[in-house]
């Protein structure tokens, strides 16, 4: 009998894969160690009110499983919340691999049928990490080394890149296309198109559309290898019967094997069969740095979101693998804002992504937009300024001993024009994690985390 | 069109042309700067999410119609209470005259009369304006809930919880809700939480009472052989219904002021989205058909209780300080078939019975 209930169990046990988005920066992992958080301590405290199935105390508990892929090394949400609950307290380190962790939640089933058959249900949640860099390699699957290499010298006609981009331009323009290929050239073509990216990745220029991701982090299986050692070229000759030894097909093949043996596998093994997805946007950095820093960034996303497959999941695309059917927007760090603009963040964030969101829509997909804090180190007050009450906020700033208030600007509607992207209209700062006495006893404080789970996952309770 | 056109082309002074604004990425250097405080300025935070006294609130009805109908009404009433007066003037003065004792005594009564008058309609008078403050705070929170504002929610339920500061049951129920409240919640997610946490089970108990009326009724009615006491009865529980209903939601109602609800409830029913009723009439026809097949009585029961059962959910509707959200609505189909069942059961125990 034992047995047999168990079996009925196992068979109505559910599954989801969900897919966490983001470019660099933009805060995945501590959004994924937030959750996993919030989750293991949902049984105690009233930290997830907009979460129906915790708020409704249905939760029986939640617990960290091994994943089912063997050879991912498995997210250290330890470390994660080690650091960011240790004193000082610091945001995790910057992701340099993937990793992935697998998520039991097992609760009272609210179906009044299934609460017949089988009272108690397990939900499996499975949360991939990676460097952000990588998401920008999906996009390179459907290019060509020419139209790719195009896309590029496009980008190079414009500041800031134009004057970034000059060693390596410079060292382009030296060289002969049809000339035999040497180990030399090559390394050092590479090697300038990567200094170029780290360049552009410098705080102060903030650009985004970085590609092949994997120059800028390339992990820890593939530093050194010839494969990375190509770039995209300014100028594509107008004949294309070129000797195989050239320079140009050798940088072709090498850009090619990049995306056979890199893109798609990592795409094939991490990419295909989510259910549901949530897009991280850092849209303040962009607001802080500049307008071309906004633009790259807003092209990013849109292209990479081209690279997923949406649409309803149904009992026939079940048999077929499986389809996002539910897509959050997320503006993150919602908390370096005051509380009365996170609907303008919001508002800004969907008009920022509209395109996505058409597409989206299109086939069919539900989506939201939401700004959220994953982990919340602000602390919304008020005070008198000039004889008027402002709202403002109050943290520990990241490089700074003591507590400062401010009111960081009001968020737009709607994209500014370049020209109003003037020194000090934006100063969102950013902010130390806060110090917090009982981290391991509840779930740790946030903007609206609950209602992104109850979108993203509250239909499978 | 009277412009006329030209065949070369034309250029015109940018002054002196007249654009339409909208059409026009203007630049406008209209923001707020950042604004980083000194290290002393005093700051205020919500955290401490405490109880403020109630500030009163003014209620908005002050009709001011100078209908002649209405001068000819106060100058009758006047009359009236000056004859009145004059009369009990006369009349303790006539006992005086005659008895110290008597007098004494008429006129102890007559301020004892007076006196009760004065309290029961006082009574009655703060009854009926904690109704209208329902109302009140019915409109304010469906304002805070329609605009996505932030800040404005905190004040808006503290004088709901004024309204039930000496219910033990719902004390706790508050405080949680406090504990829940972050300083990131914008209003029409502070009403949301309040409504979930301490609301929600109110809406329970209210509608438990009116699915028990509702039965009651039609139980009664399918029972009874008199028409005219059908009505006495239906009208009997409606009224109980609605005054423990109201109850149930904060505001005790006496005499006047269940007048005043079963007025405005009676208005809003009739009122009520059209849509609605026809879907709950439509079912009510073919979910009772079979019944009203087998006995006109169970047929007259059902109808009643279903009447009972919707003046009861528009009771709760007119009796909640915070208008419910959609999803909320308390439906009348799971009522409907709550009162079809327990009036079969009845009948199939008499045929079993026969």
């Amino acid at each position: 009998m034992a047995l047999f209930n168990e079996r009925v169990n196992r068979s109505l046990d559910r599954q989801v894969k969900l897919a966490v988005t983001g470019l660099s920066r933009s805060g995945k992992t501590v959004f994924i160690t937030s959750l996993v958080h919030q989750l293991l301590h949902g049984l105690e405290g009233t930290h997830l009110p907009f979460f129906q199935m915790v708020s409704g105390g249905r939760l029986r508990g939640t617990k960290a499983m091994p994943q089912p892929d063997m050879h991912i090394p498995t997210f250290r949400y330890d470390h994660a919340i080690e650091q960011l609950c240790g004193d000082p307290p610091t945001w995790p380190k910057p992701t340099n691999g993937i990793s992935e962790i697998r998520l039991a939640i097992r609760y009272f089933s609210s179906n009044p049928l299934l609460k017949l058959m089988s009272p108690i249900n397990t939900l499996y949640v499975d949360i991939i990490d990676y460097p952000g860099e990588w998401l920008l390699d999906l996009p390179l699957l459907e290019l060509t080394y020419e139209q790719w290499s195009e896309q590029i010298a496009r980008l190079c006609e414009v500041e800031p890149r134009l004057s970034l981009s000059q060693a390596w331009r410079a060292f382009l323009d030296t060289l002969d296309l049809t000339s035999e290929a040497t180990d030399t050239t090559l390394r050092q073509a590479s090697q300038l198109y990567t200094d170029f990216l780290h360049r552009c990745k410098e705080s102060q220029y903030g650009l985004s559309l970085l590609q092949p991701g994997r120059f800028t982090m390339p992990g820890d299986d593939l530093k050194g290898a010839p494969l990375l050692e190509f770039c995209p070229i300014l100028q594509i000759p107008e004949e294309l019967d070129f000797d195989d030894n050239s320079l140009y097909a050798e940088m072709k093949r090498r850009y090619e094997s990049y995306k056979e043996h890199v893109v798609k596998k990592f795409y094939k093994e991490h990419f295909t069969h989510f259910d549901r997805q949530i897009v991280l946007a850092d849209v303040l950095r962009a607001f802080n740095t500049s307008y071309a820093s906004f633009v790259d960034m807003r092209d990013a996303i849109n292209m990479v979101l081209k690279s997923f497959h949406y649409g309803k999941s149904g009992f026939i695309n079940k048999w077929f693998g499986l389809k996002i059917d539910k897509i959050l927007f997320a503006a993150t760090k919602a908390d370096h804002v005051t509380p009365n603009q996170l609907s303008n963040l919001e508002h800004f964030l969907q008009n920022m992504l509209a395109t996505s969101h058409n597409d989206a829509t299109f086939e069919g997909v539900q989506t939201e937009t939401l700004a959220l804090a994953a982990v919340k180190c602000t602390q919304a007050a008020y005070t008198t300024f000039q004889g008027k009450k402002i709202s403002c906020i109050k943290g520990m700033p990241i490089d700074g001993e003591k507590p400062v208030a401010l009111f960081p600007g009001e968020v737009p509607l709607e994209v500014p024009m370049p020209e109003e992207w003037v020194d000090g209209r934006f100063h969102f700062m950013e902010f130390k994690p806060p110090r917090l006495a009982n981290v391991h006893g509840s779930g740790l404080p946030h903007i609206r985390l609950d209602r992104a789970l109850e979108f993203l996952l509250g239909d499978k309770f | 069109m009277n412009t006329e056109t030209w065949e070369t082309p034309l250029f015109f002074e940018l002054d002196k042309v007249e654009t339409i604004a909208e059409e026009e990425a203007a630049i406008t250097l209209d923001y707020t700067p950042p604004v980083i405080l000194p290290d002393d300025t005093a700051l205020e935070y919500e955290t401490d999410f405490k109880v403020e006294p109630l500030e009163p609130i003014i209620s908005s009805i002050s009709p001011t119609s100078t209908s002649p109908w209405l001068w000819l009404v106060g100058a009758l009433g006047l009359l009236l209470v000056l004859m009145l007066l004059v009369d009990t003037y006369h009349f303790i003065a006539q006992q005086y005259a005659s008895s110290f004792f008597l007098g004494t005594l008429f006129l102890t009564l007559i301020f004892t009369i007076c006196g009760t008058v004065f309290i029961l309609s006082r009574q009655a008078y703060q009854k009926i304006q904690i109704l209208r403050t329902v109302s009140a705070l019915q409109k304010e929170g469906y304002e805070l809930m329609e605009k996505d504002g932030y800040g404005d929610a905190l004040r808006y339920i503290n004088k709901m919880v004024h309204f039930y500061a000496h219910r033990p049951d719902v004390k706790e129920r508050i405080e949680r809700f406090y504990i829940t409240l972050s300083d990131s919640h914008h209003d029409s997610e502070v009403c949301n939480l309040f409504s979930n946490l301490v609301l929600k089970e109110i809406d329970q108990q209210a509608y438990h009472i009116v699915s028990q009326r509702s039965k009651e009724t039609a139980l009664m009615v399918m029972i009874s052989q008199i028409a005219l006491l059908d009505t006495v009865l239906t009208l009997w529980r409606n009224v109980r219904m609605i005054q423990d209903v109201a109850t149930l939601y904060g505001g005790k109602p006496g005499l006047l002021g269940t007048m005043s609800l079963i007025s405005g409830v009676v208005q809003n029913l009739i009122y009520a989205n059209v849509s609605e009723t026809v879907a709950d009439s439509v079912a009510e026809i073919l979910g009772g058909s079979m019944l009203s097949v087998m006995s006109a009585q169970v047929a007259q029961g059902l109808g009643s209780g279903v009447l009972t059962a919707r003046l009861g959910l528009r009771t709760m509707q007119a009796c909640r300080p915070l208008p419910f959200l959609e999803a909320e609505k308390p439906r009348l189909k799971s009522i409907r078939r709550e009162i079809v069942f327990s009036l079969k059961g009845i009948f199939e125990k008499k045929k079993a019975e026969v």
